[in-house]
């Protein structure tokens, strides 16, 4: 099955559909953790961000914070 | 049959048709779950969305929660379609409450009313009278 995250170096590479991750949701993470998302690249429909995080609970908090932001925005 | 139901090692992938259940209440049954379970949204074709859950507590029941999770969508889209379903009247009701509370509203929504039908009124009597002026055509 695909996967859609990996890990790169020290860092995460997670693949998020543009049409249901915006680009709103990424300027707030921007805003409140600052570094936390090193790149955003353009992929089709996808945005692959680069994630300075450790470990893979990390990067699972990471996308209950993306879907809490954009509900409760 | 296409499979609603996905399971791996640690997720389970529910298939969501979005001509059933709206993007919203994907989003809001979602935001219920995000103490039980991490999820991942993807599209998954045309009209689809996948929702990835891996639960957060060690040897959860996979299946439960994917039909927790179902559950859980049909609950919010029943509450947004009553909420479209109900609009007109809750917009009524709100007026009302308010008309009641600050009855100044109400004397001015009176008022203006009555403005409106004065003005209709002798709209309807100009257009009379310049009718009335009109010469007929010798014959």
């Amino acid at each position: 099955m695909k996967s859609f995250f990996s890990k790169e170096g020290k860092s995460f590479l997670l693949k998020l559909n543009a049409g249901l991750y915006g680009p709103e949701l990424f300027a707030v993470v921007r805003r409140e953790y600052p570094g936390l998302i090193s790149s955003i690249r353009k992929n089709g429909d996808y945005n692959v961000l680069k994630l300075n995080i450790e470990d893979n609970g990390e990067l699972f908090d990471f996308l209950n914070y993306l879907l809490y932001l954009k509900q409760d925005r | 049959m296409d499979k609603i139901f996905a399971k791996g090692k640690n997720f389970i992938k529910l298939s969501v048709d979005t001509t059933v259940y709206p993007l919203t209440a994907i989003y809001s049954a979602g935001y219920v779950f995000l103490e039980k379970a991490y999820l991942y949204l993807d599209r998954g074709g045309k009209d689809k969305i996948e929702v990835w859950l891996y639960p957060k507590a060690k040897g959860s029941n996979l299946e439960k929660l994917g039909m927790d999770f179902s559950n859980e969508l049909l609950n919010f889209s029943h509450y947004f379609s009553s909420l479209k379903t109900n609009a007109d009247a809750l917009k009524m009701l709100m007026q009302r409450a308010l008309f009641s509370t600050a009855p100044s509203l109400a004397k001015e929504a009176e008022d203006k009313e009555i403005e409106d039908l004065i003005k209709e009124l002798e709209e309807e009597e100009k257009l009379e009278s310049v009718g009335k002026k009109t010469p007929k055509k010798a014959k």
